[in-house]
């Protein structure tokens, strides 16, 4: 009768304590899928997002340690970073007098990128070829990223992108000087926009299409190489999106390219990656670029990177290369194979 | 000869040597510091490639006098190529081969590739060239830029006793890196490797050093680097050390962590192997006494 009347009460008691961490995973379910603050990865007019500081450190806001973490409002918090405390004199002779006097250190040397993607895509940034930072644009297609603790020398900084499709843009690669103790901006990054086609084969007379993604509203220059080259102009949508149908009848019987560049507010950004296709007698839908792996992607992982350069290099000038490691199938790997690799690297 | 005449001729013979000079969008040369040194003073040389279009592959030799010149010192740190298949190293006396790559590309003037360090020998002149230089545009398709090759020459003066060095001061660490754990069939039969690499940009990566686990020896390695321990059991520590002897040392941490007494399985079961027959021993003298 004891242990009955208990009962209700233990279940009770239990609730109370359960309940609490039941709606705290609540919670963070929603935070999670919400973009913007709190996402984990920081976007424009954020300096940070939970664990995500963006490359930022202490030393970086101009202290000499400590540890710098995020607020809820995605602002630094910099409350257990520390301030470097240079003594002067110390109390002998006449002309200390700044003894125990707090100075700031110098910050530290970093490096600001800003520049214009695709809406809402994954920006990825390269410095001397390995990913340092990645972030995501805003959805007018603006980015900006910030990394710190750079040594200086020359570096080749490389961006690109993915767009809603999953294409990747080419590489947009630029040298830069770093100076120790000074910010460098980089700025007016123009991506390349993304491009792809639907057919890789198209009968004559009939429509190839080809799309990609840029910045929103912007006049996207569209080359289709032939004998004759023909350039078409369309205009983005809001999302950044283009497309065009281009009639093959003009073009001949054969081999063709495609490339595509983009123009806003007097900026105009590289050419695309180049895409193939044939005009010939029958039409072959084609996949799309991100469902089959880049060249040179030797361990297949979908990324061409530092590994799949250690595993070519390992068969540099050897014989008989294995055909994964192998990447222009000529039997042998050398120069012209890792050309091909840092063509389509990814980092 | 008429005023008509010449002038037609010149005006013909400037077509023709315009027309016969071939355009190149790429040129790779050398750059000595000092055209005129004394016979034991040090200078360098640097390497540079120039390309109007964008090249992401380089590879070549670079040549000179082993009678007139000695090589000091080869810095390849602030280099325009990001991985080397073949760092700048002396592959036979008076050759050094090189052979790089830099993903996506470079392009634009003075680009340096790597500097020698030269000591001067014998009086003379001394000439440094380059040799089977080969390029490759960043075009996805390997195809070979047209490079115009400059090389230079040293004259070398007999010395006095005030030899002139050129200083290099380096006291910065190579860069912070962050090694992998693969596994691939094609290489190593399929068994774990650790592929690694950084950068030094004052004097240049000198080489590597890899250890497993907490105790032991660091040796001499280079990425691809197979694994001891294939059960990846043990933290992997990879140390850099530039040219100037400032190092590095990053960890990789343990996928699988194994109970530290499994560590000293062999030397404690050694150790009680030896306690027993010590007892034994004693035990066994006792008896017998």
């Amino acid at each position: 009768m004891k242990s009955r009347s208990l009962l209700p009460s233990i279940i009770l008691c239990l609730s109370l304590i359960f309940l609490p961490f039941s709606a705290l995973a609540v919670t963070i379910e929603i935070s999670a899928i919400v973009p913007g603050c709190g996402d984990g990865i920081v976007g424009v007019g954020e300096q940070c997002d939970i664990s995500d500081l963006g490359g930022a450190s202490c030393s970086e806001r101009g202290f000499s340690g400590g540890s710098l973490s995020c607020t809820s409002a995605c602002t630094f918090n910099t409350s257990s970073c520390t301030s470097a405390t240079v003594s002067w004199g110390g109390g002998g002779g006449g002309g200390g007098g700044n003894s125990g006097v707090g100075i700031t250190s110098i910050p530290d040397t970093n490096v600001v990128f800003t520049g214009k993607a695709y809406p809402k895509s994954t920006v990825t940034l390269l410095k001397d070829a390995q990913v340092v930072a990645t972030t995501i644009a805003d959805a007018n297609a603006n980015f900006q990223v910030t990394i710190s603790g750079v040594s200086s020398g020359n570096y080749i900084f490389s961006v690109y992108s993915e767009d809603n499709k999953g294409i990747r843009s080419s590489l947009f690669t630029f040298p830069v000087g770093i100076t120790s103790g000074v910010t460098t901006k980089v700025g007016d990054i123009f991506i390349a926009p993304s491009i792809a086609v639907d057919k890789s084969e198209v009968r004559r007379g009939d429509n190839i299409v080809i799309f990609g993604q840029s910045t929103p509203s912007s006049e996207i220059t569209i080359s289709i190489n032939s004998e004759e080259e023909f350039f078409v102009k369309k205009m983005s949508d809001a999302n950044g999106a283009y497309l065009l149908s281009f009639d093959t009848s003009v073009l001949e019987i054969g081999q063709h390219n495609t490339k595509s560049k983009g123009a806003l507010n007097g900026e105009i950004s590289a050419f695309s990656k180049v895409v193939g296709f044939t005009v010939g007698t029958k039409n072959v839908i084609t996949q799309l670029p991100e469902k089959t792996a880049p060249a040179a992607d030797i361990n297949g992982d979908n990324k061409v990177n530092l590994v799949d350069f250690s595993i070519a290099a390992y068969w540099y000038k050897r014989p008989n290369p294995p055909a994964s490691s192998d990447v222009n199938k000529d039997g042998k790997v050398n120069l012209i194979d890792f050309s091909i690799m840092a063509f389509n690297w990814t980092g | 000869m008429s005023a008509y005449t010449k002038i037609t001729y010149i005006f013909f013979l400037l077509l023709v040597l315009f027309i016969a000079t071939p355009i190149f969008a790429a040129e790779i040369r050398l750059d000595a510091h000092k055209s005129e040194v004394s016979s034991g003073d040090q200078f360098s040389i640097d390497v540079i490639i120039h390309s109007d279009e964008p090249l992401n592959a380089v590879e070549g030799r670079l040549v000179f006098p082993t009678e007139q010149l000695v090589i000091k010192e080869i810095h390849e740190g602030n280099s325009v190529l990001n991985f080397w298949l073949e760092k700048p190293h002396v592959e036979i006396p008076g050759i050094v081969v090189f052979s790089g790559i830099t993903p996506g590309g470079f392009s634009g003037a003075n680009n340096k590739i790597f500097s020698v360090v030269f000591e001067a020998k014998n009086t003379g002149y001394a000439s440094v060239a380059l040799r089977d230089i080969k390029a490759m545009k960043n075009d996805g398709l390997g195809t070979v830029a047209t490079l115009l090759i400059r090389d230079t020459v040293v004259s070398v003066k007999p010395g006095d006793s005030n030899f002139r060095r050129e200083v290099f001061t380096d006291i910065e660490p190579p860069e912070d890196f962050t090694p992998t754990i693969e596994n691939n069939s094609s290489i190593f039969d399929g068994k774990y490797f650790i592929v690694f690499t950084t950068q030094d940009k004052i004097s240049g990566v000198d080489h590597y050093e890899v250890r497993e686990g907490k105790w032991g020896w660091f040796r001499v390695s280079s990425s691809p680097y197979l694994l001891k321990y294939q059960g990846l059991d043990r933290n992997i520590f990879v140390k850099v050390v530039d040219k100037s002897g400032n190092e590095r040392v990053v960890v990789l941490d343990a996928r699988q962590q194994t109970p530290w007494y499994r560590h000293y399985a062999v030397p404690g079961i050694l150790l009680i192997m030896l306690a027993v027959g010590l007892l034994l021993k004693k035990t066994w003298l006792k008896f017998t006494r």
